[in-house]
């Protein structure tokens, strides 16, 4: 065991820290405010190469591992977790199902423009009946000459109207749970793909989350991922792996409350001193600061298996549960030491309880990770 | 970044759990029972080499490694937790001579320990002196070549069965702030003056001796002190910095032990027609048990990496602190 990082994720987290800092950081409060997708950081986030980081570099990616993901998630969010929502999505569920599952002519046509940012991605599953149980999903592609008619509609799409690619979820045999169903890469500018209007949500402002509208959305057979019936389990996999960005999500959104609230404990004074020196502040640091190193080295143990090629299923869904609970926890526990400061929109106390609720709900809520966790540690017989 | 243990700890894990399985499991009821030191589990640990895992092979042991002393005491825990004590409190007690302790005093003092032929113990804490360590009262005073030792300390791990016991005592004149003149002193349990009090009846940990010590002028040589006058507050929490993933690694064997056999019981146990594993009721319990164990054990080794690595801030476990 070595826990240190590789000079090459050294690098990285230095290159993306500075990003955060310098990009992320000032354009935070906006973005939640006006709730705007941050067109100019993902195209900032382009020109530093960050949008193809798991992509080979024979297609034009960085070819880098998810550690090193994880910690370019981990550091937007630190500042901006919807930003850093947008390039999980893209750069993780968006992309990796083409990387394992394309074939060679969909990984030429997709993974170059994904890499450089020129197309963005989102990963469609989710439907307004079809949530948890995924596997009942209601959205049919039927066959027709050279390829098939997709029709339905999908709910809560990450990067929604911004994205150039979909990755699909369609019921390639209606009723036959997860073995009918088959995945599809629809591009954006499909006329039978139709985006709805933003979701007006709680948090995560500035990220584009709507319903998708397939009517008679036709597309080719050569757009098919991988063989028919073979799409849950597509789908599961790229949630696996979906799940180290969000748990990295969750880290940076609990350490950069943690960041504030000591910041504020050391400038606040009460009583003659700082209130860091009280110890019902400190307290409350020590257990945040446990449990967000809990939570990043739960993400990267899962991250790490995902690189070793070994199975991280059930790592995978504790770091998801442990790390966005950890961090509605700790967004809530920071808020409260800046008191009645945290209480307003001037400060990022309140986006951040806002944002971290999200974690709690989507790639599978806390109650369907427990479930995938107990499955795999007493299968049933 | 690797966060696999290597195949040498790969293979202690699996030596020590078999022998526990073993040998600890079917003796771990009686000895909490019977609140007694578990001699024969001692003798079983020193013959298989557990007791020298704290220890590097210049001083007779086989590792010296914190990772590798945690993934034992882990292990141990799992069937035991007063059994892992024992080479918990054996590292705990021998740290201060190990990290502090001048050449001669290793050369003297660890080769017995790491053979398990002596067990050592770590007195710190007095009746009036918990968390306050710097208020200790117990008292060295020096007589040209010899301090005189007089005081008392409680809650001694393994006071009342160590041979060589490493104490703190104030080494001050009257009036100076008392966390600068602490120092450490080793002790051995044959010298004039030394007694051990009243074992304490606890709620747990029951075969893990739990001793008050008592100091009535005990003549102790200088060259039994350990780093200067004046040091031994620092050594103190420095050993502590050390100790403490041990800790965390007994209280991670103790969660394993107790989720295996929950899983074990909710895998065979059938209510309304079958496991109760398959109610949701259940599989939350055992995943939520499953996330904080994973979580434990991910701060417990990176501490034990960090020791290993010899990072600057052990005190807080690895620079990953963002």
């Amino acid at each position: 065991m070595d826990l240190s990082l590789s000079p090459e994720q050294e690098d990285i987290r230095k290159l993306v820290r500075d990003f955060a800092q310098r990009e992320v950081k000032p354009r935070a409060e906006a973005i939640d405010h006006r709730d705007e997708f941050p067109r100019d950081l993902v195209d900032k986030a382009a020109e530093l190469g960050l949008m193809g980081m798991l992509v080979p570099e024979a297609y034009g990616g960085a070819g880098l591992d998810h550690i090193a993901f994880a910690i370019f998630i981990e550091e937007v969010a630190r500042f901006a977790a919807s930003t850093a929502g947008i390039l999980d999505v893209h750069g993780s569920v968006g992309t990796e199902p083409i990387l394992h599952f394309g074939s060679e002519e969909q990984k030429r046509r997709w993974l170059p423009a994904l890499a450089s940012g020129k197309t963005l991605a989102a990963f469609a599953l989710t439907e307004p009946e079809a949530g948890s149980d995924a596997a009942h999903l209601k959205t049919t592609a039927v066959r027709r000459n050279g390829g098939y008619t997709l029709n339905g509609t999908k709910i809560f799409i990450t990067n929604a109207g911004q994205a150039g690619l979909y990755t699909l979820m369609a019921a390639t045999r209606p009723g036959a749970g997860a073995d009918g169903i088959t995945a599809f890469l629809i591009a954006g500018d499909n006329p039978g793909l139709n985006v709805g209007p933003r979701f007006k949500k709680m948090g995560l402002n500035g990220s584009a989350i709507a319903e998708v509208h397939l009517e008679d959305c036709l597309v080719d057979e050569r757009d098919r991922l991988g063989e028919e019936g073979q799409g849950f389990r597509i789908a599961m996999q790229a949630l696996d792996s979906g799940r180290i960005g969000i748990s990295a999500q969750a880290v940076g959104l609990a350490q950069g409350a943690l960041d504030d609230a000591i910041a504020y404990a050391r400038e606040r004074q009460q009583f003659g001193k700082p209130i860091g020196e009280f110890q019902s502040i400190q307290n409350k640091i020590a257990d945040m600061a446990v449990k967000t190193r809990a939570a990043r080295w739960l993400t990267w143990k899962a991250a790490a298996l995902c690189d070793a090629g070994q199975p991280f299923t059930r790592e995978a869904a504790m770091a998801k549960l442990f790390a966005t609970d950890a961090a509605m926890e700790i967004t809530l526990e920071a808020l409260q030491v800046f008191g009645g400061y945290g209480y307003l929109e001037e400060y990022p106390m309140a986006r951040r309880v806002r944002d971290a609720k999200a974690g709690q709900i989507y790639e599978g809520t806390n109650q369907v990770q427990r479930l995938v966790i107990a499955r795999d540690l007493a299968p049933a017989r | 970044m690797n966060l696999f243990l290597s195949q040498e700890q790969e293979e202690i894990r699996e030596l020590v759990h078999d022998l526990c399985l073993e040998r600890v499991e079917p003796r771990a009821a009686e000895i909490d029972e019977s609140a007694e030191f578990p001699w024969d589990i001692k003798e079983l640990f020193a013959k298989n080499d557990i007791l020298a895992i704290p220890f590097t092979p210049e001083y007779g042991g086989v590792s010296g490694s914190a990772l590798t002393l945690i993934v034992a005491v882990e292990e141990i825990s799992k069937f035991c937790a007063t059994s892992s004590l024992i080479l918990s409190v054996q590292s705990l007690g021998s740290l201060p001579i190990w990290l502090a302790g001048s050449e001669e005093q290793k050369r003297k003092y660890l080769p017995p320990l790491a053979r398990g032929e002596q067990l050592a113990s770590y007195a710190l804490t007095e009746p009036g002196s918990g968390s306050d360590a710097g208020g200790m009262r117990t008292r060295a005073i020096k007589h040209g070549d010899t301090y005189v030792l007089n005081g008392s300390k409680t809650f001694i791990t393994g006071g009342s069965v160590a041979d060589t016991i490493v104490v703190f005592a104030r080494t001050d004149q009257d009036g100076d702030t008392p966390a600068r003149n602490i120092s450490a002193f080793i002790v051995e349990k044959t010298m004039p003056g030394f007694k051990v009090g009243k074992l304490e009846k606890k709620l747990g940990i029951r075969g893990s001796p739990t001793a008050q010590l008592f100091f009535q002028d005990v003549a102790l040589p200088a060259a039994n002190r350990i780093g200067d006058e004046g040091e031994g507050f620092k050594i103190a929490m420095r050993v502590l910095d050390h100790s403490r993933p041990g800790i965390a690694a007994q209280a991670l064997g103790i969660a394993e032990g107790a989720f295996d056999l929950a899983r074990r019981y909710a895998l065979e146990r059938h209510q309304f027609g079958k496991p109760i594993a398959e109610f949701q009721g259940i599989q939350f319990i055992l995943a939520d048990m499953a996330t904080q164990i994973e979580a434990a054990r991910a701060l417990t080794y990176a501490a034990g990496d960090a020791l290993d690595r010899k990072l600057p801030d052990i005190g807080v476990s690895s620079p990953l602190n963002g």
